[in-house]
């Protein structure tokens, strides 16, 4: 048969990747279609991880529905307590004494490192640096065994609740803090020379996977994708929330719009993690670290609808809250930073791309799918 | 103050439209379905370029569907929450994809979790759900622990 | 539970020693426990010492790791996974969900009972179970392939119609050829 018999779609082969695939960062499935190594057409199929999250939340109270929020995002789980606890303060009036902002500053920022080491285990792992994992991980270790000392639980907290936080942080904490801080710095410095500025990762992912300034405002992009085509939009800045309003840290942004320029923002917003956890650490206030809050088994809240915002590791995380004068939430709807990136922005920028870089461009736009599936 | 602004401006612009500042940087305006498409594309010519979210709240007491439109400004900082009531015997609503491109897998979401249809969108596939045959799950009517309960216990 | 003297399993028990420390888990992540799966196999718990290590292909894996809750649409995927390991293959259970739904009991798109799908030979505890745990359930895996009850696998070909039967009711008739996802690439 020669080369004008076969017809374009017999040259094409359809192909799953994931679930279960060493590349997929998480439980989800895009399938391609591909002629040799470069790809036609990409269809999202996710719900792998769906729970129904916010029907179940409207079938439990306000305080019983904390265990289910940290679980919304594996990822990153202290924003999503952030999101519920903001919201319900807000609607129902409830202020946060400022020892309990601190703490919360330092439980996101920690969140947010964390979170971040994540990234840096995808990306990578998308690219062969597996020697960054190990080094990524043992530091995740230690911040990890940080929240255990805090909250008693590696993974998910249920510490921050509404009127602040479940308890003071306790002794001995701050010192380990401290002596963390230098210790990841050296690491990040080592992972600079073997990753960063790497021949290899610079090749892979310098003028890969461009994403415009206009196109990013036109499709709903927060977060480090935006703020590495030069815009810069950080909710933490826009709208400050918890402590920093009062905290000194700067937005970095890039102009490259490139996979580079992503991965440069946030190395950038790791050092600033950092600086804002030290200064927390030397201007906490004293004082109680929670405000009382009704009975949970008589706590009604009258009829409101608000809209909270904060900013997680991956982009503008939000929430839209209703209460309905009961004593469950009516209608608590999370908006995750993925979901635009992954159904809007990812399967055009796909289109041209070879099959590698599937799992690189997944972990380049930090999608976590558990955020778009709830 | 600018929220202030805004609302004026909106209430001028619209006769239909009820608009009002929550607080700082919150401003809710309420206004019929028909007139949604062009509140948005005022809004979006104002700055307002980013489509946050689209959500639906069911209020099976009033026999009504209430979509909110979230449209926020990098400059300002404002956040729009734009409500819209629908019936709810017969939820159809024009798709916003020609103004706001991303709110494409929002409608998307909302039709397979409430059942409403979005004229003007025409890939309203399942996203989450595979093979699902019971009432739209997010609604008021439907049980979730009785389905689970029927379902994944049945031994 | 037979005693051997020390260094003379490969010698008496050359099969036996030979799955027990090399058991490799196959590469899917299911489920939020998932997360705990990193620092199990690299630097900070080193999963590598007892033989382990996450292989690609599930013909070339002998374990299954469910990693927490499975939503129907992944239930699918997991048996179809199962049944392309070459046998003997061995499932582990990790967290309270598949226990018996665990936090999610109430939730419409999650099975509740693990063992009406699958034959599971470890459960462990816990949500999420620490790598320490998963670690001590892996050494239980161990124990039970030298002591010949690591026989998931047997009772799965044996009760072939009862796992089926709770597949079908729970998932429809037709799961295994459900290739709905290519159709739509195809359009």
């Amino acid at each position: 048969m020669s080369e004008e018999q076969i017809t374009a779609r017999e040259k094409e082969v359809d192909l799953l990747f994931g679930p279960q695939h060493p590349g997929v960062s998480g439980n989800f499935n895009i399938t391609v279609t591909v002629e040799g190594e470069t790809i036609h057409k990409v269809r999202m199929n996710l719900g792998f991880l769906h729970r129904g999250f916010e029907k179940m939340l409207e079938t439990v109270g306000f305080l019983p529905g904390f265990p289910f929020v940290c679980r919304i995002n594996v990822m990153d789980p202290d924003h999503n307590e952030q999101i519920y606890a903001m919201a319900i303060e807000e609607l129902a009036g409830i202020e946060v004494p400022p020892r309990a902002q601190y703490i919360r500053t330092i439980v996101l920022e920690m969140g947010r490192l964390q979170s971040h080491i994540l990234w840096l285990n995808g990306m990578a792992g998308a690219m062969g640096f597996y020697t960054i994992n190990h080094w990524g991980m043992i530091q995740r270790d230690e911040i990890l065994d940080m929240f255990s000392m805090i909250a008693g639980a590696r993974v998910y907290h249920i510490y921050i609740l509404p009127g602040g936080v479940r308890r003071d942080i306790p002794d001995g904490f701050a010192e380990r803090m401290r002596a963390f801080i230098p210790d990841f710095k050296k690491t990040l410095h080592d992972i600079d020379a073997v990753m960063f500025n790497n021949r290899v990762f610079r090749k892979r992912t310098e003028g890969v996977g461009i994403l415009s300034k206009e196109d990013a405002l036109r499709y709903g992009v927060t977060g480090a994708p935006l703020r590495a085509t030069g815009v810069a939009y950080d909710v933490r800045k826009k709208e400050p929330y918890a402590a920093y309003g009062d905290l000194e840290f700067e937005v970095p942004t890039r102009t490259g719009c490139d996979s580079y320029s992503r991965a440069m923002v946030m190395r950038a917003e790791m050092d600033q993690s950092l600086s804002i956890i030290e200064q927390a650490l030397e201007r906490m206030p004293e004082g109680p670290a929670w405000n009382r809050t009704p009975n949970p088994f008589k706590w009604n809240i009258q009829k409101n609808e608000v809209y909270v915002r904060v900013e997680s590791g991956r982009g503008e995380l939000g929430g839209f809250a209703v209460s309905d004068g009961s004593d469950k939430i009516r209608r608590m709807n999370y908006r995750g930073p993925s979901l635009p990136h992954g159904l809007v922005v990812l399967p055009k920028l796909l289109v041209g791309m070879s099959v590698p870089d599937i799992a690189h461009m997944v972990s380049s736009l930090n999608i976590s799918v558990p955020e778009i599936d709830r | 103050m600018k929220e202030q602004a805004l609302k004026e401006k909106l209430e001028a612009r619209f006769a239909n439209a009820q608009a009002y500042v929550q607080r700082t940087q919150r401003v809710v305006v309420s206004l019929p379905q028909e007139e949604l498409g062009t509140l948005l594309m005022f809004l979006k010519d104002e700055g307002y370029h980013q489509l946050t979210l689209i959500s639906c709240v069911d209020w099976i007491e009033e026999g009504q569907f209430e979509l909110v439109y979230h449209v926020s400004s990098h400059d300002t900082g404002i956040h729009v929450m734009a409500r819209v009531r629908i019936d709810r015997e017969n939820p159809v609503m024009l798709s916003m994809m020609k103004v706001y491109e991303n709110a494409q897998p929002y409608e998307r979401e909302i039709h397979e979790f409430f059942g409403v249809d979005f004229t003007g969108n025409d890939d309203l596939a399942p996203l989450y759900l595979d093979d699902w045959r019971d009432l739209p799950p997010m609604r008021r009517d439907f049980d979730t622990a009785a389905y689970a309960e029927r379902v994944y216990d049945h031994e | 539970m037979e005693k051997y003297k020390r260094g003379t399993m490969w010698a008496t028990h050359p099969y036996k020693w030979g799955q027990k420390y090399s058991i490799w888990p196959i590469h899917f992540c299911t489920g939020c426990g998932s997360i705990e799966i990193p620092p199990t196999m690299l630097a900070p718990w080193d999963a590598s010492r007892f033989g382990m290590g996450p292989m690609a292909s599930p013909r070339q894996a002998n374990m299954l790791m469910i990693t927490g809750y499975l939503t129907t649409k992944t239930l699918k995927y997991v048996i179809r996974t199962y049944e392309q390991m070459l046998t003997p293959r061995y499932v582990v259970s990790f967290g309270s969900c598949p226990i018996d739904g665990g936090l999610y009991h109430i939730s419409y798109n999650t099975i509740n009972h693990l063992e009406w799908y699958l034959p599971v030979d470890v459960w462990i505890a816990g949500c999420m179970p620490r790598p320490e745990a998963f670690l001590m359930g892996v050494n239980k895996l161990m124990a039970e392939i030298d002591k010949g009850t690591a026989d998931g696998y047997k009772r799965y070909e044996e009760n072939r119609d009862y796992y089926r039967a709770h597949q079908e009711k729970t998932l429809g008739h037709d799961f295994m050829n459900d290739l709905k996802q290519v159709e739509w690439v195809m359009k």
